[in-house]
């Protein structure tokens, strides 16, 4: 429970200096209209957070159309690889790469995943025999990081 | 009864076709976006999106406008990555949360001022992703409200009952200003000062809540 009966009463404009009322009204006029007022925009996020709006079907749609699109990252670098060589050689080479890149199911590379390896790095200090010890968790934490990292790698959202 | 019983199973089962049929389709879906039809890839946003914007960013951005910028970079990562996109029998809403959730962490990071969320909390939510997703996205999208609106509701519990309910009133119901002022039966004025302070304890509960 958060103490706030260290502050001054709510209600208590005795203890309100007028930096205080001047602060107080700035946010009041910025909650009537858009502002960069940052409280305002704090209270409305906790406004959103509690009671979200949806997405206006029209802006939603021109996002879909904007992503759809947009040249792929691949292409673009293409485009870029064209300019550094002759009007020729640039032409066929780019439709090489690009013909690469577009049958490349990962255009951003190879993933790299963690690999199975030694236990040591996990401990600094040798355990003592017969007395309990966090081995187990240790290595079952840093696997389960270890896993998540790879599915999360393998998904492409890494 | 016996009758209710075996209808209950029986629509049961029926769901269960039901769900195998719209997974199937949904595979087929992907697999096209996989290939190269970008109609496919607007299909799948066009059912995902709205529901990931209003229940994964917007709550954790608190605000339209970085939200649409994090779905539209959610969208284009989609477009560019659906090539690495595994099935894994769970769907593709995981998948697009996932993106989703890092693309609003990039913002967040981004930002210095306090919201009701930070960067730590959504990370923590990717981290509990991969077990933690429901494969429907309905229920994926109800849980994540409930969990926004309960970090606002356990935040205002902390508070002196009349800054609660200043808050409440004024911003989450977005009565006017004057009508709040009456209910608290203070002048407009000294309702001003009292949300300006109700603002500051709420900054200070959620704060306490990391």
């Amino acid at each position: 429970m958060v103490d706030t009966h260290d502050e001054s009463p709510p209600d208590d404009l005795a203890a309100c200096s007028d930096e205080e009322r001047a602060a107080a009204s700035a946010l009041a006029a910025a909650l009537d209209r858009p502002s960069g007022h940052a409280d305002a925009t704090f209270l409305r996020a906790v406004a959103l957070a509690h009671a979200p709006t949806a997405l206006e079907q029209r802006e939603h749609e021109a996002l879909i159309s904007r992503a759809l699109t947009r040249p792929r990252a691949a292409d673009r670098g293409s485009v870029v690889r064209r300019v550094s060589f002759g009007v020729a050689a640039a032409l066929s080479v780019a439709a090489a790469l690009a013909l690469l890149v577009r049958t490349s199911p990962t255009p951003t590379g190879p993933t790299r995943l963690a690999a199975a390896r030694s236990t040591q790095a996990l401990f600094d200090q040798p355990f003592q025999a017969g007395a309990a010890s966090a081995r187990i968790d240790r290595i079952a934490v840093a696997r389960q990081a270890d896993l998540r990292d790879n599915r999360f790698a393998q998904w492409g959202v890494r | 009864m016996v009758f209710g019983v075996a209808g209950a199973d029986e629509r049961s089962a029926m769901r269960g076709r039901e769900d195998d049929a719209a997974m199937a389709e949904e595979r087929a879906t992907v697999a096209r976006a996989q290939a190269g039809d970008r109609a496919a890839v607007g299909q799948l946003l066009r059912k995902y999106g709205p529901g990931l914007y209003r229940s994964v960013l917007l709550p954790r951005l608190g605000s339209e406008a970085l939200a649409q910028d994090a779905l539209s970079e959610t969208y284009a990562k989609v477009v560019e990555r659906i090539g690495q996109f595994t099935w894994q029998g769970v769907g593709f809403y995981p998948w697009l949360r996932v993106i989703g959730l890092r693309a609003a962490l990039d913002i967040l990071r981004a930002k210095k001022r306090l919201l009701v969320w930070e960067a730590e909390d959504v990370q923590r939510e990717i981290d509990a992703a991969q077990t933690q997703t429901p494969l429907e996205q309905t229920l994926s999208d109800r849980r994540d409200r409930e969990a926004a609106r309960r970090r606002i509701d356990a935040a205002l519990s902390k508070l002196h009952p009349r800054y609660a309910r200043a808050v409440r009133m004024r911003v989450l119901d977005e009565l006017p200003r004057e009508e709040v002022a009456r209910a608290l039966e203070v002048s407009p004025a000294t309702f001003d000062v009292l949300l300006h302070r109700a603002v500051a304890a709420l900054k200070k509960a959620l704060d306490s809540e990391r």
